[in-house]
């Protein structure tokens, strides 16, 4: 009983079931509403059958050339709804706005090194360690650039791991 | 040749500007302000006065406070040639200086000098988009598309209509609605020639015809060839069904719902249109409940929500039984069909599974079916349990069946379905191949059940007390099951303490006894030693421990939940209310200014978020952020922070009349607060609090059982998690409304008390006493009056939310020693008068005592309002469970300024006085004489609350649960004592003179002398008095806190938690504790030692300043703030040095 529907600003008043844990970050409003004025179909909320928040995903597309790509910002699940593969859907969905959308050739996202559940998930969900971002996280920790190839990147391509590890400074995207 | 040698030269001359000026821009850059003047000082004088020098001169002035300065250069500036980098370069600055009118003039005429360049009337749109001017961004917009013919700038046009309309008052109609003709002519005619190209215009479409009420033309639009801009076939098949159901078309309806399912079967709002469609559900008039809510009225809420075609929980279809019967049917085997396919396909979709919970649900609302409401309860308990032997293991379980649960209530049907969940959890506990976790989980969601039920709410006391012991077993021996579980990760049996913290809280609130809300507070401190991220908790703890008057724990936890950005707005309120009852006045201003910031920064920044949505084409979101940034604008929050960071400070200046003034003038003496508030400005308030973050027992800021503790003999009591309703909601807004409206007199109150001049025979009448008042004033508040009549041209030249983006910008610092200010000084004092003096707000002539009559006229109604429904005494937003005392005594105050303005003739000795100002006068020394009854009132409530049972080690739990008495004190102290003692301050100034006078002539013998004298020692005896009080305030507390040994406090308080085997409830206390095994300390050291050990794996280790976790911290917690409250008095009595001397006293 998940109602997936586009974000909204009023969300906004409502999310702290989800952003009070630990494992969510609250960003100010300018970034979240920046996310909603530009690409306001990869920001997308789940709710339980009483309208409480169950997590939420934003992304962006980006890039050019073979590098069009989907972007996961944030993917977050609140505390009672997690082990109910929310995020796999909220992922997929996410995959299928990339490619029926944008046409994109890949989604990728970022996640701390040290986070080897999210890291695992990913995995599973058919996501590869692309590379590694050196101190990426306020320069303290490395990050891995995790990629999964969409049907336009027919000989997956994308996906085939780099061989070095890359600064922040190299990376395509902000 | 010659022209390009001629660009050269002209990108040489670029490049040397540049190379000057970036020097000047790293410095602004660095912040040294100072240097960025100096070094565009000498580039002008240097290389000549160009403008790009002058710009980034007015920025640094800007930066380091200078804003009249900067305003007054940057706008010279603007008189001369401009280009667009010198337009970007100046925008940010009148930006900072809350002036987008001052920068559209700009732009104007940028615009005007190339009507045709596309790029400069873009350039003009986004500055009246800054400035929310609608109609002119629509003007700039059509120019735009009738020029270039691009869909782009025709959906600009659109939805500065869509955005016309709305601001119309009452809603789209009149002329709003011929704005949405408008669009639409403008769309179909667009569509006449070509197709719309995106989706966002094909939404935008949408809603004009929505707004219009058009369902048969929007649903025109969806099935002809727009409809193919839907990328995803489900979002087209909602819009359709919604419009459908719209239209009275249910079955097209629920054909549309039941393909939305097909594509994503766990839809579970689809699912719920889908029935509602099958059952034909009449649409919500959600607009006239609104209405409702928003005319603040609670009867015609509660009409509606009886209404029965009015959709929602409860509410009836009209259809026969036998024809829902049908229907239902219908549902079912789509619901079958679905499982099948999703059971086949091995994902994990509960939705499909509730579902048959619903239709029961659904079926029972029906009613009229055999066996009445009690079978159809039974029913929908049958599919609980069905459901939860599916998905009982689930962390939701709970939250998922909420809503079904809570339609239960009947005992016998709640009863059964409790042991039907007790019994299937330990059956399947016993099964063999169950996991440990499972077992758990399931044993917890019945428990779960059993409270949403109601049934442990019902619970005597020692059952109640069992439960709570026996949920901590079964938390303990959980403790295992924790090892692999990441720190930040949820922990299998965290509810588990919250449940038994609940039922410790329940029996404080029967019994009053302390022991349990300590012990409460002991099991959440000891789940956070486990589970340090818990935020639920965290929230219990920072209710509890400001309940126990420890508001230094409370505040600590609070902080650790990282509340940040628009978080300050719907979280503060666990916090905000306490604080500033409480004597951390800094903590309460730091959060006010948390909140000043988060909204002063969307509503100066919140513009171009709508202007990245012109600009990439998400025409929807225009009017979602333009609305969304109203309703930041609207929020009560803002109005209560505005308005209380402005009563802190004036209560700080206290013994500073002069300093108290400068404050006053930067709010228009006054008049700033009363026009935030107006009755129009209150009926549009938005409540934008997250209640549903607060805990049971407080379930909105102003409603506390524990304050309210012992509750025993079974009082009516709501059950824990009620929802509240409608019409409960309405009148807890209006209370609120009319208690911040009482907040937002006070200033003008306090201004037209200060007001009150000496008088002397030779200069009777108002205006001599303002001037002499005035020449008090410092240059502070010159200097902000200054900027405030800035602003009011500004006003002028804004169109929506103006007097509230004043007050923002206002808060400046005021100008360093300066000429500009320096000249102004002489003619301040004037202008002063002439504002505070005899003008209303409105405009129209009104003397300062008929001003200040109304006003108290209007504080004294605050009080007692009309006792129609639901209109409860109230609550202040400074004063959790209201401080109606205090607001009395205020009151007392008020109005003794009032009868020394109505005596003035009098007190003058003028020798013509009327009758009037005689009785006036006659009346002063029982007026003086009632403030200190007043006072003395309060002190015996308050001494008797915190003092009477000094100083045994049992009754000092009492620092354990000082409820309202601490808070309501320092409220006292800090605040209505300040009022007081401005008054007096201003009072002060009245009586002297005409003290000194009779003692000169000595022989005057008229009725007016005797007043006059009378008068005087009456408010001789009233400083003395007010000084006694204090002084005894101060004198009890010192003994108070110096009795209280924590230590044998807390040996008291360990024998007391510690179980013994003889009978009685209270045998039971620290049983709950002793089950968490927190006395042995034992497992606190190793987790402590696993802690260190994982030091610097990325855990912030600070955490754990504030864990409290004997009993002698939380009793040290609460003594500080009495402490605190002692220094407080301390320095009260100290400021009061001043006065008495001003006063012989």
């Amino acid at each position: 009983m998940t109602t997936i529907r586009k974000f909204t600003c009023d969300d906004l008043f409502k999310f702290n079931n989800v952003n009070l844990d630990k494992l969510t970050e609250t960003y100010n409003l300018q970034f979240y509403l920046s996310y909603l004025a530009r690409w306001p179909e990869y920001f997308l909320v789940a709710e339980g059958p009483g309208a409480q928040m169950m997590g939420y995903i934003m992304g962006k597309v980006e890039g050019e050339g073979d590098l069009w790509h989907g972007h996961v910002t944030a993917v977050t699940v609140a505390p009672n709804y997690r082990r109910q593969q929310l995020a796999k859907k909220l992922m997929f969905l996410l995959e299928e706005i990339t490619e029926k959308m944008h046409n994109g050739y890949f989604v990728d996202l970022f996640v701390r090194e040290s986070n080897t559940v999210a890291i695992d998930m990913y995995k599973k969900l058919g996501y590869v360690c692309y590379r590694r971002v050196i101190k990426y996280y306020s320069g303290e920790e490395d990050a891995w650039d995790m990629r999964k190839a969409m049907r336009r990147d027919k000989e997956k391509r994308s996906m085939i791991p780099l061989d070095r590890a890359i600064h922040p400074e190299e990376l395509e995207h902000d | 040749m010659a022209s390009s040698a001629a660009s050269r030269a002209q990108e040489a001359a670029a490049d040397a500007l540049d190379r000057r000026v970036r020097p000047i821009l790293d410095q602004v850059d660095l912040r040294n302000y100072k240097q960025a003047v100096k070094l565009a000082d000498a580039a002008i004088k240097k290389y000549g006065d160009h403008p790009l020098y002058r710009t980034v001169k007015a920025m640094a002035l800007e930066r380091m406070g200078r804003k009249q300065e900067a305003l007054d250069l940057v706008t010279d500036v603007r008189s001369g040639p401009l280009n667009e980098h010198l337009l970007g370069m100046m925008q940010p600055i009148y930006r900072n200086l809350g002036r987008y009118d001052e920068a559209t003039k700009g732009y104007e005429k940028f615009a005007a000098e190339d009507p045709q360049n596309p790029e400069r009337q873009i350039q003009l749109f986004n500055a009246y988009a800054r400035e929310y001017d609608y109609l002119k961004q629509q003007q700039v917009a059509m120019k735009l598309f009738k020029q270039l013919g691009r869909e782009q700038f025709l959906m600009w046009a659109v939805c500065t209509l869509e955005l016309q309309a709305l601001a119309e008052q009452g809603g789209p109609t009149g002329g709003g609605a011929r704005m949405l003709q408008l669009a639409e002519a403008l769309l179909r005619k667009k569509m006449g020639l070509a197709r719309l190209e995106g989706l966002e215009s094909l939404l935008v479409f949408l809603s004009i015809l929505e707004l219009q009420h058009k369902h048969a033309a929007a649903l025109e639009l969806i099935q002809g060839p727009a409809g193919a801009l839907f990328t995803l076939p489900a979002d087209k098949a909602r819009v359709e069904g919604e419009l459908q159901h719209k239209l009275g078309h249910y079955k097209e309806s629920a054909a549309a719902f039941a393909s939305v399912l097909r594509i994503s079967p766990d839809d579970w709002a689809a699912f719920q249109a889908y029935v509602d469609a099958l059952l034909e559900y009449r649409e919500v008039p959600a607009q006239t409940v609104e209405a409702a809510v928003a005319s603040d009225a609670p009867e015609t809420v509660t009409a509606l929500e009886a209404d029965n075609s009015w959709m929602g929980p409860g509410k009836r279809t009209r259809l026969s039984f036998d024809e829902v019967e049908r229907r239902l049917g219908e549902a079912h085997d789509l619901v079958a069909e679905l499982q099948a396919v999703v059971v086949q396909s091995g994902e994990l979709l509960r939705g499909l599974f509730l579902a048959k919970v619903e239709l029961e649900k659904r079926r029972a609302e029906s009613g009229e079916q055999a066996g009445g409401a009690t079978q159809g309860q039974r029913r929908v308990a049958e599919a609980i349990v069905k459901y939860f032997d599916r998905h009982g293991t689930m962390v939701s379980f709970a939250p998922d069946v909420r809503q079904h649960v809570l339609f239960i209530t009947d005992p016998g049907v709640a009863g059964w379905l409790a042991a039907q969940l007790q019994q299937a959890a330990e059956r399947s506990a016993a099964a063999p191949d169950c996991k440990p976790v499972h077992a758990l989980r399931r044993r917890i969601a019945a428990a779960q059940v059993e409270e949403q039920l109601g049934l442990v709410q019902q619970l005597p006391d020692a059952e109640l007390y069992a439960r709570a012991e026996r949920l901590a077993e079964v938390y303990q021996a959980s403790v295992p099951l924790l090892h692999g579980v990441a720190p930040r990760e949820r922990g299998p049996a965290e509810e588990l303490l919250v449940m038994a913290a609940t039922c410790l809280v329940e029996g404080y609130v029967r019994t009053g006894e302390r022991a349990r809300l300590l012990e409460a507070i002991l099991v959440l401190e000891q789940g956070l030693f486990d589970r340090r991220w818990q935020s639920e908790y965290k929230l219990m703890l920072v209710s509890l421990y400001l309940h126990a008057g420890a508001v230094g724990p409370a505040l600590g936890w609070y902080r650790l939940l990282d509340i940040k950005h628009i978080q300050a707005e719907t979280m503060a309120h666990h916090v905000l209310p306490a604080l500033l009852a409480s004597a951390q006045r800094d903590a309460a201003a730091g959060l006010l200014r948390e909140l000043a910031a988060f909204h002063d920064g969307h509503l100066r920044d919140g513009a171009d978020m709508t202007l990245t949505a012109y600009r990439n084409g998400t025409f929807s979101k225009v009017r979602e952020f333009v609305r969304f940034k109203e309703r930041l604008e609207r929020s009560h929050q803002r109005l209560a922070a505005r308005t209380e960071s402005l009563l802190l400070r004036l209560a700080e200046a206290a013994d500073n009349p002069t300093e108290a003034q400068a404050l006053l003038a930067d709010v228009g003496f006054g008049r700033e607060p009363l026009a935030w508030s107006t009755s129009d400005r209150l009926a549009a308030l938005s409540f934008n609090e997250d209640l549903a973050t607060r805990p049971w027992w407080t379930p909105t800021p102003e409603q506390s059982l524990l304050d309210a503790a012992p509750l025993a003999g079974g009082a009516a009591r709501q059950p824990w998690h009620a929802q509240e309703a409608q019409s409960a909601r309405v009148a807890r807004d209006a209370r609120w409304r009319r208690s911040v409206r009482r907040r937002c007199l006070l200033p003008r109150l306090l201004a037209l008390t200060l007001d009150l001049g000496p008088v002397s025979a030779a200069q009777a009448g108002p205006p001599a006493a303002e001037q002499a008042t005035h020449s008090e004033r410092g240059p502070a508040a010159k200097a902000s009056d200054k900027s405030g009549r800035g602003k009011g041209k500004k006003k002028s030249g804004n169109k929506s939310g103006d007097v509230e983006t004043a007050a923002g910008e206002k808060r400046e610092p005021a100008p360093t020693s300066n000429g500009a200010a320096g000249q102004k000084r002489e003619t301040a004092p004037r202008e002063h008068g002439g504002e505070n003096g005899c003008t209303a707000a409105h405009g129209s002539p009104q003397s300062p005592v008929d001003e200040m009559r109304q006003l108290v006229d209007e504080y004294a109604r605050t009080l007692r309002p009309d006792t129609h429904a639901g209109n409860a005494p109230d609550a202040g937003p400074s004063s959790p469970g209201g401080a109606q005392p205090l607001d009395e005594l205020s009151l007392a105050v008020f109005t003794t300024s009032l009868r020394i303005m109505e005596a003035r003739d009098v007190l003058a000795g003028s020798g013509t006085s009327t009758e009037g100002a005689a009785q006036a006068a006659a009346a002063l020394p029982a007026h003086f004489q009632s403030i200190l009854a007043r006072l003395h009132g309060l002190d015996e409530t308050l001494a008797g609350q915190l003092f009477s049972d000094l100083p045994t080690a049992g009754a000092s739990l009492r620092l354990l649960s000082p409820g309202r008495a601490l808070p309501q004190l320092a409220t006292l102290v800090h605040e209505a004592a300040a009022w007081l003692l401005l008054a007096l301050h201003s009072w002060a100034r009245v009586f002297p003179a005409s003290l000194k006078r009779k003692k000169k002539t000595g022989t005057e013998d008229d009725g007016s002398a005797d007043a006059r004298t009378l008068a005087v020692h009456a408010l001789q005896s009233l400083v003395s008095g007010v000084e006694a009080v204090f002084r005894s305030w101060a004198d009890r507390l010192t003994q108070y806190l110096a009795q209280a040994d924590v230590h044998a406090l807390a040996a008291a308080l360990k024998a007391e938690l510690s179980p013994t085997e003889t009978g009685g409830p209270s045998s039971q206390a620290g049983r709950v504790l002793t089950a968490l095994q927190s006395w042995s300390r034992e497992r606190q050291v190793a987790i402590m030692q696993t802690r260190e050990q994982s030091r610097g794996g990325g855990e912030e280790e600070n955490d754990e300043a504030v864990l409290v976790l004997d009993l002698e911290a939380v009793l040290r917690a609460s003594l500080e703030s009495s402490s605190e409250v002692l220094e407080q008095i301390r320095t009260a009595s100290l400021l009061k040095a001043n006065l008495f001397k001003k006063l012989n006293v």
